[in-house]
Order: C-alpha cells, then sequence, then structure tokens
C-alpha cells in the first residue's frame, strides 16, 4: 500500500474521533479521552508510512510531490477538489502536528484534572481537540485554496472554542472573541485573495495557480490593473497569514489566547494553528517571488514583528504572556526567511521551534499546575522542588535563545545566512537585535521563574514534581529540541533516508546544502550569549535592582513597553470612536430606511390591501366551485382566442 | 361507426351536466357524483381520440390516459368520501353550506 496515496486518513482518523466523542463522549468512561489518544497515536504512526512511501518516490525520482484525492464540487467551469497533496512542505507540517498533537493529548489526561478529579466538560475538550488535529492536518494537505479555507476557519473555530474553554471567566470569553474576530479580519482578506486568484486563473488548485502566476497570467480580465492585480491578489493571502500568524498589526489576539488551557496554547498557540500562516506563504511563496513588491511586505512585517513582539516580551510578567509574546517575535522571524526567499529554512524554524515552544508551554503547564501560580514574580527557586520540568524548560529556552548546539541556534543560524544573502545588511542587522532580545527575555524569564530566592513561600512548599503523564511529553519534547537541529546537515539528512539536509528536503527553487560559516554562527552565538548575560546582569535574583534602575531612569518609555506600546489601547480607541458610530449609523440606517419604510410599508400595504379584500372568502364550497369554472371558462376561452 | 363530432359532443353535454351537478347540488355525495361525470367525460374524449386517430401522439396514449384517469378517479373518491364521512360524523350533515367555517 502506498500510503502517501492514502494521506486522506491521516485527518479522517482524528475527524471521526471527534465524532464520536462529540456524540458519546459524556457518557464514556474517563470522558473517552483514550479516543482522542487513540487517534494522535494512529495519525503519528501513520505519519511515518506516509513519510517512507514519499521518500520512496523521490529515491525513485518520481518527483516529490503527489496530489491525491477526489472532486468535491463539480460543475464543469466550476471545479472545487477534495484533494490532498504530499510534498516535503506537507510532511514537516505532518510531522509537528502529529507529533505534538499526541504530547499534548497525553499531557491534557493530566493536566485537565485536580487530585485525580477532570475538571467539567473534560469530554468537550477533547472533542475539539480531536477536531482541531483533523482540521489541521485537512488545512496542511489540501491540495487547493478553497478546501484550505474551510480546514483554515475549521483551525479558527477550535482555537475560539478552546480559548473560551473556561467560560465562566470572562476574560476567557473576552479573549476568545479578541481571538476570532481578529484572524477574521484577516481570513476575509485571504477569502478575497483566493477569490482574485479564481477570476484570474480559473482554478483552486494552489498547483494551477502557481503555475498561472509564473507564466505572467495572473492578470485582471480588462487588463486594468496588470500586475498590480497579483501583488494585491497575493498580498490579500498574506493578510490572512498574518492574520493567523499574529503578525503586526493582528498580534494582539495571541498574548490574550493564553486564557485557554496550557496544553491548548501549546498545540495552537504555539506549534501548530498559529504557524498556518506561516505555512500558506511557504506554500505560495512562488507566487510571492513573481509578484513585485510582496515578498519586501512580508519580510517588513515579519522583521517587525519579531523586534516588537521581543521588546515587549520583556516587560511581560505572566509566563504564558512572555512565551506568547516569544511565539509571535518567532514567527515573525520565519516570515523574514520566508520574505528573503528561503522556504527551507522558514519551515526548518517552523520545524525547532514548534518543539521547543511546544516544551516550554508544556513545561509553564507543569508550572501553573503544580503551583496554581503563573504570575512570573511570585515564583521563583522552583527548580530544587521540580528539577524535570526545571531542566526541560531550560534546555528548550536555551534551544530558543539559540544557543548551540541546540536546534534554534541552527535554525536561526541559517536565517542569518539566508538574510545576510538575499537582503541587505540592515535586515541583518535588524534580525541581530531580535535573536538578542529573545535570548534576553528568555534568560530573564528562566531567572525569575526558577532561580533566585522564592517569593512566596506558601506556593513553594505545597509544589511537587509534576506526575509521568506530564513529564514523559516534556522529556520527549525536549529530546526532539536536541536531535531535529542537527537536521541541517547533509550528513545527518541522508543517514535518515533524505535526500540531505533540510535544505535539500524543503526548497523552493532550488536545493541548497546548509553552509555552516564559522563567523556568522560564531556572532550569532555571540549574540545569544550576550543577551543570556545581559539578562543576567539586570535580573537575576539579587542585581534585579538594575532593572528597577533602568525602569526608574525612563519611565514613559517602561510603561510603553509594559502597556504593549498602548496597541490594545489605540483598536480600543478605534473601535469607540470610528467603528461604534459608524455602526450606529448603519443600524439606524437598517432600521428606519430598511426595515421601516422598505419592509413594513409594503407590508402594511399588503394587509390593508387583503383587509378588504378577504370578503370573498365567505367559507361556501358551491362558491368556490363556481370562481373555479368561470376561471377554467375565462383561460380556455382565452386560449381559444389566442390560438394560433 | 358514428362521426368524431357525434362522440365529442355528447361528451361536451356529460361534461356540462356535470359542471351543473356540481355547481347546484349541496349534498356532498352527489357532488362527487357530478365530479365523477366530468372525469368519465374527459376519459370517453380520450378513449374516441385514442379510437379515431385523430392525434399525432399515436392510438395507445389516449388510452393509456383514460386508465390513468380511472386510477385517480378511484383514489380521489376513496379520499373525498372518507372527509365526506368525517364531516358528517362531526356535523351530521353533508350539506356543503352548512360546512363554512374556514372564512374571513
Amino acid at each position: 500500500m502506498i500510503w502517501a496515496d492514502h494521506a486522506w486518513i491521516l485527518p479522517a482518523i482524528p475527524a471521526l474521533a471527534f465524532l464520536v466523542l462529540f456524540a458519546f463522549g459524556r457518557f464514556l468512561p474517563r470522558g473517552g479521552d483514550f479516543i482522542s489518544v487513540g487517534a494522535a497515536l494512529a495519525v503519528f504512526v501513520l505519519f511515518f508510512f506516509v513519510l517512507e512511501s514519499h521518500l520512496d518516490w523521490l529515491g525513485a525520482g518520481l518527483g516529490g510531490i503527489r496530489n491525491v484525492g477526489t472532486d468535491w464540487i463539480n460543475f464543469d467551469s466550476f471545479i472545487v477538489r477534495l484533494g490532498f497533496t504530499v510534498d516535503s512542505i506537507a510532511i514537516v507540517m505532518v510531522f509537528v502536528v502529529s507529533t505534538v498533537a499526541l504530547m499534548v493529548n497525553l499531557y491534557s489526561t493530566n493536566y485537565l484534572r485536580h487530585q485525580g478529579k477532570p475538571e467539567p466538560r473534560y469530554w468537550w475538550y477533547f472533542a475539539v481537540l480531536s477536531l482541531f488535529v483533523a482540521a489541521m492536518l485537512t488545512l496542511v494537505l489540501a491540495d487547493n485554496l478553497l478546501l484550505m479555507f474551510v480546514a483554515w476557519e475549521g483551525v479558527g473555530l477550535c482555537s475560539f472554542l478552546l480559548i473560551g474553554f473556561y467560560y465562566e471567566r470572562r476574560s476567557a470569553v473576552e479573549a476568545a472573541k479578541k481571538a476570532f474576530i481578529t484572524t477574521r479580519l484577516g481570513d476575509v482578506g485571504l477569502f478575497i485573495g483566493i477569490i482574485l486568484f479564481w477570476r484570474a486563473t480559473g482554478s483552486f488548485q494552489i498547483s494551477d495557480i502557481i503555475a498561472a502566476a509564473e507564466a505572467g497570467r495572473v492578470n485582471d480580465l480588462p487588463q486594468v490593473m496588470g500586475d498590480g492585480y497579483l501583488t494585491l491578489s497575493t498580498l490579500m493571502l498574506f493578510l490572512g497569514a498574518a492574520g493567523k500568524s499574529a503578525q503586526v498589526p493582528f498580534h494582539v489576539w495571541l498574548p490574550d489566547a493564553m486564557e485557554g488551557p496550557t496544553p491548548v496554547s501549546a498545540l495552537i498557540h504555539a506549534a501548530t494553528m498559529v504557524v498556518a500562516g506561516v505555512y500558506l506563504v511557504a506554500r505560495m511563496l512562488p507566487v510571492f517571488e513573481v509578484a513585485p513588491g510582496a515578498s519586501n511586505v512580508v519580510l517588513v512585517v515579519g522583521l517587525t514583528t519579531a523586534l516588537l513582539a521581543g521588546i515587549m516580551a520583556l516587560a511581560q510578567n505572566d509566563i504564558k504572556r512572555v512565551l506568547a509574546y516569544s511565539t509571535v517575535s518567532q514567527l515573525g522571524f520565519m516570515f523574514v526567511a520566508l520574505g528573503v526567499g528561503a522556504v527551507g529554512i522558514a519551515m526548518f524554524h517552523l520545524l525547532t521551534h514548534a518543539f521547543f515552544k511546544a516544551c516550554l508551554f508544556l513545561g509553564a503547564g507543569s508550572v501553573i499546575h503544580m503551583t496554581g501560580e503563573q504570575d512570573a514574580r511570585k515564583l521563583g527557586g522552583l527548580w530544587w522542588r521540580m528539577p524535570v520540568t526545571a531542566s526541560t524548560f531550560i534546555i528548550s529556552a536555551i534551544a530558543l535563545a539559540g544557543i548551540p548546539p541546540l536546534s534554534g541556534f541552527f535554525s536561526k543560524d541559517e536565517i542569518f545566512v539566508a538574510t545576510i544573502g538575499g537582503a541587505n545588511t540592515l535586515v541583518a542587522l535588524l534580525l541581530g537585535v531580535a535573536a538578542f532580545l529573545s535570548a534576553l527575555y528568555m534568560a530573564r524569564l528562566v531567572f525569575i521563574t526558577f532561580f533566585g530566592p522564592p517569593k512566596d513561600l506558601a506556593v513553594i512548599k505545597r509544589t511537587r514534581e509534576a506526575p509521568p503523564t506530564i513529564l514523559i511529553p516534556l522529556v520527549f519534547l525536549t529530546v526532539l529540541t536536541f536531535l531535529v537541529g542537527f537536521l541541517a546537515f547533509d550528513q545527518v539528512g541522508a543517514a535518515l533516508g533524505f535526500p540531505g539536509g533540510i535544505g535539500n528536503y524543503v526548497y523552493f527553487p532550488e536545493p541548497h546544502d546548509f553552509h555552516f560559516s564559522n563567523s556568522i554562527a560564531a556572532v550569532t552565538g555571540t549574540i545569544s550569549l550576550f543577551g543570556v548575560l545581559t539578562a543576567w546582569w539586570f535580573f537575576w535574583g539579587r542585581n534585579s535592582h538594575r532593572a528597577k534602575a533602568v525602569r526608574e531612569f525612563q519611565p514613559r518609555l517602561a510603561a510603553a513597553v509594559e502597556n504593549k506600546f498602548y496597541f490594545d489601547e489605540a483598536y480600543q480607541w478605534g473601535i469607540d470612536r470610528a467603528i461604534l458610530p459608524l455602526a450606529r449609523m448603519v443600524a439606524w440606517f437598517d432600521r428606519m430606511i430598511v426595515n421601516d419604510t422598505g419592509i413594513n410599508a409594503p407590508a402594511d400595504a399588503t394587509r390593508y390591501v387583503a383587509y378588504w379584500l378577504r370578503y370573498h372568502v365567505t367559507g361556501r364550497i358551491p362558491d368556490y366551485a363556481l370562481l373555479m369554472v368561470i376561471g377554467i371558462a375565462l383561460a380556455g376561452g382565452l386560449a381559444f382566442l389566442l390560438r394560433g | 361507426m358514428p362521426p368524431l363530432d357525434h362522440i365529442l359532443i355528447v361528451n361536451a353535454i356529460l361534461f356540462a351536466i356535470g359542471v351543473m351537478g356540481v355547481l347546484t347540488r349541496r349534498n356532498a355525495v352527489l357532488i362527487l357524483l357530478s365530479v365523477e361525470l366530468m372525469l368519465n367525460a374527459v376519459s370517453l374524449n380520450m378513449v374516441a381520440f385514442a379510437v379515431y386517430g385523430q392525434v399525432e401522439f399515436g392510438n395507445i396514449t389516449g388510452i393509456v390516459f383514460a386508465f390513468f384517469i380511472i386510477v385517480i378517479a378511484a383514489a380521489e373518491v376513496a379520499l373525498a368520501l372518507g372527509i365526506v364521512v368525517r364531516t358528517f360524523r362531526n356535523r351530521a350533515t353533508a350539506n356543503v353550506d352548512e360546512v363554512n367555517l374556514l372564512k374571513w
């Protein structure tokens, strides 16, 4: 059996699990969590079969892309396929999704229990988790934009449902709404982009659109806009990607999304859903390359996001919020890589980031679960209370900081190499600042959470190491954090059966080797170390007076950073001053003009006429019969008179 | 055989009698009877055209139609008589003038 030809099975398994859990979950023992875990395990195992058959084609020279599937909608001129593509980008994504989904499923079976007692709606959590995995796998395997869009909204829905899982809490409800509406703004752009591409090429198939764009055939039909049409369509796609991947100015939803259960943050808001935007741009990158200016927009947005989010992460005190801003910043790194046209490198950073960030979130969840506290200022000195959690967290943090030889170092280093090769020095310089910031905020978080004097002895006293179901995913992800970085090397890739390193497996337009440049590696490694040292200088236990001094030296700047540069306030102002007045005007128009005049007036007129006409309804059958006969006679007479 | 015209005239008379019956009778059963008369006039028309081959559809069509009408008529009568019986049970009358609640 050629598994890659049956890739539809991958999303079908969790979809089935969702249906079972949705219907019977609340009646099953343990809320049916074993069904969700089992589905994730099945996907994880099947992935390796799919990978093997994909590598078989590559080895046999059959090309790396295979499309399978059937027609979903077919009206001759309008065909939408229910088709799945298996290629190297999809393989990377499926690997990330299946691995992290399995770990998170396993972890959640303990995280959503307190003293062995499941939380309310325990079954519902696992049902939505399965639905999310199904939608995410459909998204990454879809071979056309419309199916991808359906899955795209599906993951958005699951994100909404899981952020609002504790809907008794008002802040969770608000966060869920914020996430849904903010990403929806981008999604509208994505949908417009899909329609624009369809109008120009007559197809939703990604391969058709790429071929048309490369042949210069994506134009509006009357040729009014020329190349502008292609750029506009492409940027509309990017709007959707930026919304989903929380790029500036859409980044505001992701930190608030931390209201959801922590494993959800690990799966959806760190490793999988938020990288859907990166995946979309990577998938459509040939179009971005052809469209004039599109790549530069991606580059600038990514760079801005990487810098701004890095600065914002510095002043956050909630563990999960620091990680959320860090995710936003790292997504910015990926977009920078895409902006200089390095698909393989963006996917590589996506891969390494997924593992260490999922591990960080799960570690943060372990801390929150065992201490009941998520404000880093009230923690401290935790490392000797929970050594396994602390060591996995610290290792992942080192990986994120970009210190060799952990995975984050390799992927970030490759981004630097690509940026220096593909963009100007200023970009590389600013990216260096962003990398410095990542090391700084991660080290700060580790120092104030796990080291230094405990700030709250009561918390420390009741804290124990987490149980094995929580630790196993942590250790597994830490091992992956160690290992995946070495995929950059051709020798490692070849030993595993790949055609080479990741640059030789995932590429566009041509494969490239990993150039391990000593000078650049030395520079990036030094930047990261310098970041950690700076963090030590300012935030390590007894040094914290220095951070305070900085705050007092520039109070307004510090306040701006602590308030996340007033993005939320600006949006609130815009909503209060512009959108709500406009909405009130529209509502007035709707009520007075559309409703009272447009709809009620004809209705009133009809009622008035009917009031007088109703008296012909006598209720007597012979009267009706007579009217019928007269009517038929008239119709017959008319037909007789008008006969040809 | 008599010419087609004659048969058609007979049918027309039969149909008109049926119409008059429907319009003037007050007893529901007799109205149904008159409806049957109209249906039979139509069936006879069909058969006449079929036999005389005056229409281009071919002979069998008219006869099929006639059978069709017979079946429909039987079904319709079963239904209508059911209604009449229910009405009679409820209101102790089969006079259609007294069944006039459904009006303005």
